[in-house]
């Protein structure tokens, strides 16, 4: 670990308002950098301060007055590519939060003269999996995610999932993609959505090279004002567009969702299939992090 | 002896201790402490405890700060100093300290 990682990482896990940790973070560069001049190795300043974890903690308790800050976490020992295989941050006040958003509170007051905990004040969960409110990691999961695959409310990755995401495969409400972008309001070189912008574009607004929809603007062009009497137009407009294979590929497949979706009585099936496995799974991804952060509680307890 | 009662006993006397070294001479927070560690076991403390005391007695105005940027470094150091207001709460701090401690070994010795 660095000097810069050390700073990163005791600010990260000290919760201070964003003021206070910024004049935290000029003083611990002033001191290391001292340190370091008076002869002293970055092991032997960590050494002498502590781990990260328990300064940021003696830290949190001296502003607030409160020994406990406000998260718990598990990290597994087992670790991947110098990841924790499993790396949980949970807020412990999680279920207030999306009130206290809406109420439009800066932060949970919990005592002492900075006693007040901004919302987005929690430490980075980072691992192979890796799950909180703000999560990086092979597969993140969280309401800020980064990772390979990243599911949240701002998620970014290769595979992304969220309100607002971005990425190189990405679905979301507003969905940003180097290649396929799907939801409401999507941009990419493959996009469908309400508002499509692409090279290929399919959506009510569609702009692109390659466009069908009801409003479109772009080259090749198919507009289309009632999809199921045009349906057999389009699926000859697509055929004989001479657009490369993915943009083919991409419209045919939208052909098969078109399809799915025209009887919504033979794809109910697949509907409550797909609903069931969604909820089992975010069901397993609760109890199994909780199952794990009370196994957490009750070593720490011993 | 209890960890927490050592904590408390920190807690009240380190404001007086590190204006006292302040009214000596400007410091950064590394000489704070190294000094604070050089003066005695029972008053060792670390960086964790040190910032929120000089954060909290900046915000009072019994501190100020000024910032030397070194041509070798590339960081600039923070240096604490202390001011008139310091000065005489800590004066003040200290005698109350010392009655405090004047009484507390009276009971603790069986003095009437």
């Amino acid at each position: 670990m660095n000097a810069k990682q050390y700073i990163r990482e005791i600010i990260q896990r000290s919760c201070l308002p964003p003021g206070e940790r910024k004049r935290l973070r000029r003083d611990l560069e002033s001191d290391i950098e001292a340190a370091l001049e008076r002869g002293e190795r970055i092991e032997q300043v960590i050494e002498r301060m502590g781990e990260p974890d328990k300064i940021a903690e003696e830290l949190f308790e001296n502003y607030t007055n409160s020994s406990e800050r406000p998260f718990r976490e598990y990290k597994s020992k087992r670790t991947l590519f110098g990841l924790p295989l499993v790396h949980i941050i949970r807020s412990n006040y999680a279920a207030a939060v999306p009130l206290m958003r809406v109420a439009g509170a800066r932060g949970i007051s919990i005592g002492g003269r900075y006693g007040r905990v901004p919302l987005g004040s929690l430490p980075v969960a980072t691992g192979i999996f890796a799950f909180g409110p703000k999560a990086k990691g092979i597969i993140s999961i969280g309401n800020l995610s980064a990772g390979i695959i990243s599911i949240g409310n701002i998620s970014a990755g290769v595979f992304s999932l969220g309100n607002i995401s971005a990425g190189i495969f990405t679905i979301g409400n507003i969905a940003l993609a180097v290649l396929v972008s799907l939801g409401n309001i999507v941009a990419g070189a493959l996009s469908a959505g309400n508002i499509a912008l692409g090279y290929g574009a399919i959506g009510n607004v569609a702009l692109g090279e390659y466009a069908i929809g009801n409003v479109v603007y772009g080259v090749s062009t198919f507009k289309i004002s009632n999809l199921y009497s045009q349906l057999e137009a389009a699926r000859q407009f697509i055929k004989g567009l001479g657009a490369p294979a993915p943009i083919r590929a991409f419209f045919g497949l939208a052909d098969r969702i078109v399809m799915a979706l025209r009887d919504p009585g033979s794809a109910l099936p697949y509907k409550i299939a797909f609903v069931l496995v969604l909820i089992a799974a975010i069901w397993a991804i609760y109890a199994a992090t909780n199952r794990l952060l009370r196994q957490k509680d009750k070593t720490d307890e011993r | 002896m209890n960890e927490n009662i050592i904590k408390q006993f920190k807690k009240g006397v380190l404001d007086i201790v590190i204006l006292k070294l302040l009214s000596q001479q400007e410091m950064y927070g590394y000489e704070l402490v190294s000094e604070l560690n050089r003066r005695g076991e029972s008053l060792n403390i670390k960086e964790g405890t040190l910032y929120p005391i000089l954060y909290r007695l900046e915000d009072e105005g019994l501190v100020e700060t000024r910032w030397e940027q070194a041509a070798s470094r590339s960081k600039p150091k923070k240096y604490y100093k202390v001011t008139e207001k310091g000065i005489e709460a800590m004066t003040e701090a200290y005698s109350q300290w010392k009655a405090i401690a004047r009484d507390i070994t009276n009971i603790m010795e069986g003095t009437p």
